[in-house]
């Protein structure tokens, strides 16, 4: 039967001071904010970045082989889409064109000419799953007009709203209404055109047939019973290699383990993460060597009167660990509450998941438990005959 | 060698044994000893009082008697276990069968009095003395049964010290070791202190007390008060077992008029025994080695078939056949269970080294039964 259970000393001893509490725990709290939001920072980079595609509504998704990221120039063409429509169990393929590169939208306001991303699809075919694009799509089938992200970003390209004229690549263009999409890293903004639309601002994109045509990614929709895993391994086997098919998820997956791994923006969150994890083990590392150590004679009575260094040790982990609860939950309320000012702020889709929130609360206590460990080196070294001194 | 005390009805082994001890801190150039070929031995039941002057040895005595030091020469015997080569492991574990009364309290003062106790109750793995409410008894008995839930800060500097007590003796040690218990409390406190120190010590337990004091409150109580000089034990008396020597020893009709710094000495050099009723002492014929007085009880001599006759109070017999060239001039018995003093040829001549008229009337005494 363990002595610290009995009585619950920890507990007692960080609770004692309710300033010293607050100080104790707005610290842990700081790194617990530091890591929350790295963390964040990092699920919102994969998030965003491939927020286009989960929208997408489709069973498969053709790619070109080579492309690396969804804003990534390398089309393909839409021939691909009548091939695929010839294998047993898809009943419809779509064309999806997207230009991150290129396009440039300019601000009516101040004249100012800004990259925007350009995604484009024939209007009735559905291809994103938001409502308000598929309620308007008369309004973005017309000639010369599209869609607008009312996330993006205003300070670059003003306030777009329906009804604005511009220009889009030195062409006019209107904006019919609006949609809610979100920024990413790479893009701020982001213009919803139809196809027809979409050749008209970039006649490059046509080919000498209609089946050259360029396109960048191609939706399909499976018949209701039909097997994903066997109309992909039809798919591969009738289509040429310039392409693959992927299930949603995989391509989803690819995008974020691109931008997680290749380029490599998930190891400097990581590295956030880490630091935070540092700074938070030396503010916890303070906290509780000051508790230990305005406590030394009475621990060492402890020692003297039989308790081992186990236990000492026991009742500071114990200590550590209320010390990472408390930080972890007043740093979780900060942190949602900044995460919906940056939200706000920065048009990203920034939540809290439950997987990394659970990893940033094993980090937390992780980090108090080492800090204890490190703190409780002097307690253990502790010459109890020192008390008859 | 100093007045020692061998029970004999009950046979038990000392609680503390401390055998050719020397310690010192430091090492090289820097070493420094502070004890020096200490020999004491403290039987169960014993609240034994260690004095002397600062630096004197006397609490780093303390530490390694409490298993809180390393025993680096020497022997030292707690509760029927030797400390010298002890693992650690099994040091802390022997600690838990120790209280300790701290000088100052060191109370968690984020706990209250009662928790504060039960730091050390529930340190006794089957809770016996949780279970049976020790630790708000002891606090009662000490006067805190209605600062229970206090917490030391809205205690008063003696109340917490009784807390530190009641702590200390929460799971009825048969050892407690105790650094000026007593300075931080009044003179009724005290005396609370001391009257629970003496009832663990002649309790069922018989807990043995060893305290470094300076109140002579305490010393006044004390069944046997150890003095220490440069890491030396100099002095190791049972002040109320040495006043029953010396009026024993007063009515010894040869040390009849002797100087009282002489019957302290003598006192001071002999040991006390407990023999049971029928038990001989001394044979007729025998080579005597050691001179008895009766301090408790009656016992019969003989010579032959010759009627026994009555031994009292204050008698002296047997010899010191070194001494007086005499072998024991008859058998002694005990008629009903006996204390007795007696002395070693070797403490007797040291006595008699420091009293010429002492040893001058021993002579006589002895010539005169030639």
């Amino acid at each position: 039967m363990s002595p610290v259970r009995r009585v619950p000393l920890a507990w007692r001893n960080l609770t004692e001071n309710r300033w010293r509490l607050a100080a104790s725990t707005a610290g842990a709290a700081f790194a617990v904010v530091l890591m929350l939001l790295q963390n964040g920072f990092r699920d919102a980079l994969l998030d965003n970045m491939s927020s286009l595609i989960a929208r997408m509504d489709g069973d498969l998704f053709l790619t070109n082989r080579a492309r690396y990221m969804i804003s990534h120039p390398a089309p393909f063409p839409r021939r691909r889409l009548a091939q695929a429509l010839d294998v047993e169990g898809v009943v419809s393929a779509s064309p999806v064109y997207i230009d991150a590169e290129r396009t440039k939208w300019r601000n009516p306001l101040t004249g100012i000419s800004r990259r925007i991303r350009v995604v484009a699809f024939p209007p009735r075919d559905e291809v994103l799953d938001v409502e308000a694009v598929k309620a308007q799509r008369d309004q973005w089938d017309r000639p010369e007009s599209a869609l607008a992200d009312d996330r993006s970003k205003s300070e670059l390209y003003g306030r777009l709203m329906t009804g604005m004229f511009s220009e889009l690549n030195g062409r006019r263009i209107q904006i019919t209404g609006v949609f809610t999409l979100g920024t990413d890293f790479r893009s701020n903004g982001t213009l919803l055109l139809s196809e027809q639309n979409m050749l008209v601002y970039y006649p490059d994109r046509r080919g000498l047939s209609w089946g050259e045509t360029k396109i960048d990614v191609g939706v399909l929709r499976l018949r209701p019973q039909a097997s994903l895993m066997r109309v992909r391994r039809d798919l591969e086997a009738k289509l040429p290699e310039d392409v693959i098919a992927l299930t949603k998820a995989e391509f989803v997956a690819k995008e974020q383990d691109f931008w997680e791994n290749a380029a490599p923006l998930g190891v400097i969150f990581d590295i956030g993460v880490a630091m935070g994890f540092i700074v938070g083990l030396a503010i916890c590392y303070q906290v509780l060597f000051s508790e230990i150590s305005d406590r030394l004679p009475e621990f060492a009575t402890l020692k003297a009167i039989g308790y081992s260094n186990a236990a000492l040790l026991r009742i500071v982990v114990e200590e550590a660990i209320y010390l990472a609860l408390l930080g972890f939950a007043v740093g979780l309320v900060v942190s949602l509450g900044l995460f919906r000012w940056l939200e706000d702020a920065t048009g990203l889709d920034l939540s809290l998941k439950l997987p990394g929130a659970t990893m940033i609360l094993a980090l937390t206590i992780l980090m108090c438990v080492l800090a204890g460990i490190l703190a409780a080196r002097h307690l253990l070294s502790l010459d109890p005959a020192e008390l008859y001194e | 060698m100093s007045m020692m005390e061998v029970p004999v009805l009950i046979a038990h082994k000392p609680a503390v044994q401390v055998k050719n001890l020397n310690f010192a801190f430091g090492a090289g150039e820097a070493r420094s000893q502070v004890l020096f070929d200490v020999e004491l031995e403290i039987e169960p039941g014993e609240v034994v009082i260690m004095t002397g002057p600062s630096g004197s040895g006397k609490t780093t005595l303390l530490t390694l008697i409490g298993a809180l030091r390393h025993v680096q020469d020497g022997s030292v015997q707690v509760l029927g276990r030797e400390l010298a080569r002890m693992p650690h492991a099994d040091q802390v574990r022997l600690r838990r069968d120790i209280g300790f009364i701290f000088q100052h309290h060191n109370l968690f003062s984020s706990l209250s009095a009662i928790e504060n106790v039960r730091m050390a109750s529930v340190l006794q793995t089957n809770g016996k003395a949780r279970r049976n409410g020790r630790d708000s008894e002891l606090l009662r008995q000490l006067g805190l049964g209605d600062r229970l839930a206090h917490l030391p800060a809205q205690l008063s500097g003696g109340q917490r010290q009784r807390v530190a007590i009641a702590r200390a003796l929460v799971n009825d040690p048969r050892l407690i070791l105790a650094d000026e218990p007593t300075a931080a409390l009044d003179a009724e406190s005290g005396e609370a202190v001391m009257t629970m120190l003496h009832r663990l010590a002649d309790g069922p337990n018989r807990s043995t007390v060893l305290i470094v004091t300076h109140d002579q409150r305490l010393i006044d109580r004390a069944d046997r008060i150890v003095n220490m000089v440069a890491g030396r034990i100099v002095s190791n008396v049972r002040p109320a077992r040495a006043i029953r020597v010396c009026k024993a020893l007063a009515q010894t009709k040869e040390l009849a008029g002797i100087g009282e710094s002489t019957l302290a000495r003598l006192a001071d050099r002999m040991r006390v025994e407990y023999r049971p009723q029928g038990d001989v002492i001394v044979h007729e014929g025998d080579h005597g080695d050691r001179a008895y007085v009766i301090g408790q009880g009656v016992a019969v001599a003989f010579k032959g078939d010759s009627t026994p006759r009555e031994v009292p109070v204050g008698e002296r017999f047997g010899r010191i056949t070194d001494i007086s060239h005499l072998l024991v001039d008859e058998t002694v018995q005990a008629h009903t269970d006996l204390e007795l003093y007696s002395i070693s040829k070797e403490d007797m001549e040291q006595v008699l080294a420091t009293d010429k008229d002492l040893e001058a009337r021993i002579r006589r005494h002895y010539m005169s039964r030639q």
